[in-house]
């Protein structure tokens, strides 16, 4: 019975848990600028990330351990030590970015400028840390973020053309505006492939006392939870592209993405976009001041656990206070949401190749794994999966600068 | 021993030069534009926001968004016109390319105001008016942009 | 004898004690150089300096300029090797408590300065 409950809870969690800041963002500039010709993008992506996503779980499932504390621990200090810098910095400026999502959305139901949110959100993200346990914020965060679901309802309303849109998921190159079309494509990529996400979940499953026998559920949850959650995203693109796309409306600016449910939803539309974004962006905030907390507790050997009183593990909640505090500061600062989003995409997509090669090495000892270890398919997806980070990673910095404002 | 094989320096030398070449080159690739060309690529974003203040007036009209929304929005078009007009004073276009995209853009601007203003005296006339503005004005630089390359 | 792999299984690795709790990693090594026969394990190391140093000198020197401000009393925390209880495929446990070593002290002044001062702990 716990299994099919843990089963459940996982695969809700993990769709709250795709959209977020990024995918938000990411998803409205594609459909109002492209229209149905990036839903490739995601749908690749969701493909690799089920991938990196079910690698994770099976790791800390048969090892008992989450992916910072193995890979200090498989290959030295020296080894780690540029992985967990940068793994470190773009988590930190995803927790920036998520934490303006939710003073935007603040700012969007009260009209308040959005820095006067800033530190309040950061208390209220901290709260919750403090005090919750593991399994309360993930269950809140995950049914609570089934509100996202409006972006489905919203696309399916509008009945979008069945060819344009099947015709998406082709990959094409772009028509005009090249470097705009790769640069969030790029970015897409950087959201759905999120670093922080597949690290998050191993040590998810290490606090949740998963052991061998939840290989299959988590394959499940993987497949189910990243491919459910991924639909959120395309819903977003569907009604990007048939709400502001036709108006001639790019999205330059969250506000211009605040419209996107009013056609669908006339009277609830505002407050819907508002609502989504704030609960799936404080989601995402906690499990990314978590994720932060982990990795650090964890290369250092520190107590560590989200469900332990916090004065049992002084230093890991120490980490994520003094996290959440300085991710406050570019929005107190007045620092545009949508271009902290744009940094912080790009910034995740160039990390990946750091913080995937040790994984993958990882995922092929057979002695830690013995017979879970990665087997073919799943070695060929992380080969392919190291490539792209390669490509991404050199060309991701470049784009954000050249096809955001260029 | 892996960690010999991925230290620092390596990372550096083999990546940083490949970014550093990658950049040159495409930033040299974006200069190939005219002025003229430069210019409407800088102020596209007009076009986008007048289409905004256009579908937020038609909005706020329907009871979709409240007037808070407005204010920010069109406080948020307002920076971006005037950018716009910052960057066309500054630019080495044609006065002929020049001259209209300024006198739009002011416009634009004017038009902005005037929503705001009807939106917050509950003028719904006076906004259906600033959202026939606009989207005039959005059919105008449309026709500045010039037609969709082949 | 048993044969011990000290890069591969012991440095690096978690370290707990008596009773589990994690306190830090093995971070460096101290072998003690005898003039007939081979090297000898001294004690594990564990501290920021150490591992410091493992990645540049000049970290370490920089790092060891910083101390002034640290809370703890003892850079390099040395525990000799026959405190070692036993080396397993997942930690290294050591028979001490590890409340009362300096490898706690963060832990124990955050705890005392900061977490205890938030209001609502009870």
């Amino acid at each position: 019975m716990k299994k099919w409950m843990q089963l459940a809870l996982g695969i809700v969690t993990a769709i709250g848990g795709f959209f977020d800041m990024g995918t938000m963002a990411t998803s409205a500039q594609a459909g109002a600028s492209f229209r149905f010709q990036l839903l490739w993008t995601v749908g690749a992506g969701t493909l690799l990330v089920i991938f990196l996503v079910e690698m994770s779980g099976r790791f800390a499932a048969v090892s008992r351990k989450a992916l910072p504390d193995a890979i200090r621990e498989h290959f030295g200090f020296s080894f780690w030590l540029v992985p967990f810098v940068v793994l470190t910095l773009s988590q930190f400026l995803v927790l920036a970015t998520e934490i303006g999502g939710i003073c935007f959305a603040l700012h969007l139901v009260t009209g308040l400028p959005i820095q006067l949110f800033a530190l309040p959100v950061a208390a209220l993200t901290w709260l919750f840390l403090w005090r919750a346990t593991f399994s309360t914020i993930e269950n809140s965060t995950s049914l609570l973020g089934l509100i996202t679901l409006a972006f489905v309802v919203a696309a399916v309303l509008h009945h979008p053309p069945a060819g344009p849109v099947l015709a998406g998921f082709v990959p094409t190159l772009p028509h005009d505006n090249p470097l705009k079309y790769w640069a969030i494509a790029v970015s897409i990529l950087g959201a759905v492939l999120s670093p922080y996400l597949f690290y998050f979940y191993s040590s998810g499953a290490v606090e949740d006392e998963w052991d061998r026998s939840y290989v299959g559920v988590n394959r499940a949850i993987a497949v189910l939870g990243m491919g459910f959650g991924s639909v959120i995203s395309l819903a977003a693109i569907v009604v990007a592209a048939v709400v502001l796309a036709p108006r001639g409306i790019q999205v330059d600016d969250y506000h211009q993405a605040a419209l996107m449910l009013t056609d669908a939803f006339p009277f609830w539309g505002f407050v819907l976009f508002a609502v989504s974004m704030a609960i799936a962006c404080l989601g995402a905030a906690v499990e990314v001041s978590l994720a932060i907390a982990y990795s650090t507790a964890q290369t250092f050997g520190w107590n560590w656990g989200e469900s332990l009183d916090p004065r049992e593990d002084a230093r890991f909640s120490t980490v994520y206070t003094g996290a959440i505090l300085l991710a406050s500061l570019p929005i107190l600062l007045g620092v545009d949401p949508l271009k902290l989003t744009i940094l912080a995409m790009a910034a995740e997509a160039a990390v990946l190749p750091f913080v995937a090669l040790p994984f993958v090495l990882l995922m092929n000892d057979r002695k830690l794994l013995k017979e879970h270890a990665n087997g073919w398919i799943s070695n060929t997806v992380a080969v392919v999966v190291l490539l792209l980070s390669l490509v991404l990673m050199v060309v991701s910095i470049p784009l954000a600068f050249l096809g955001g404002g260029g | 021993m892996p960690s010999s094989l991925f230290s620092l320096e390596r990372y550096w030398r083999t990546f940083g030069r490949t970014v550093v070449v990658l950049t040159a080159v495409a930033i040299l690739a974006c200069q190939e534009k005219s002025p003229e060309e430069e210019l409407l690529k800088k102020v596209e974003p007009v076009g986008s926001w007048l289409a905004t203040l256009q579908m937020l007036g038609q909005k706020w009209t329907a009871n979709s968004v409240p007037a808070s929304f407005v204010e920010t929005t069109v406080s948020a078009a307002r920076k971006e016109f005037k950018k716009a007009a910052e960057e066309t004073a500054k630019s080495k276009a044609r006065p002929e390319v020049r001259a209209p995209l300024r006198q739009l853009v002011s416009e634009a601007e004017a038009a902005g105001a005037g929503l705001l203003r009807a939106v917050e005296a509950g003028d719904r006339p006076g906004v259906a008016q600033g959202v026939a503005r606009l989207g005039a004005l959005h059919q105008r630089f449309e026709a500045l942009q010039g037609p969709p390359p082949p | 004898m048993k044969q011990l792999d000290l890069a591969r299984d012991v440095l690096d690795k978690q370290v707990v004690d008596r009773d589990g709790t994690k306190m830090g990693r093995v971070d460096g090594l101290v072998l003690e150089l005898r003039g007939d026969g081979p090297p000898r394990v001294e004690s594990i190391e564990m501290g920021f300096v150490v591992l410091a140093r493992r990645v540049h000198p000049r970290l370490e020197r920089w790092l060891e300029g910083l101390r002034r401000w640290s809370v703890r009393k003892t850079a390099r925390y040395r525990v000799p090797w026959s405190k070692v209880k036993e080396v397993t495929a997942h930690h290294v446990q050591l028979d001490v408590e590890a409340l009362k070593t300096p490898a706690f002290d963060w832990e124990r002044w955050l705890r005392d300065h900061f977490v205890a001062k938030v209001p609502g702990e009870d």
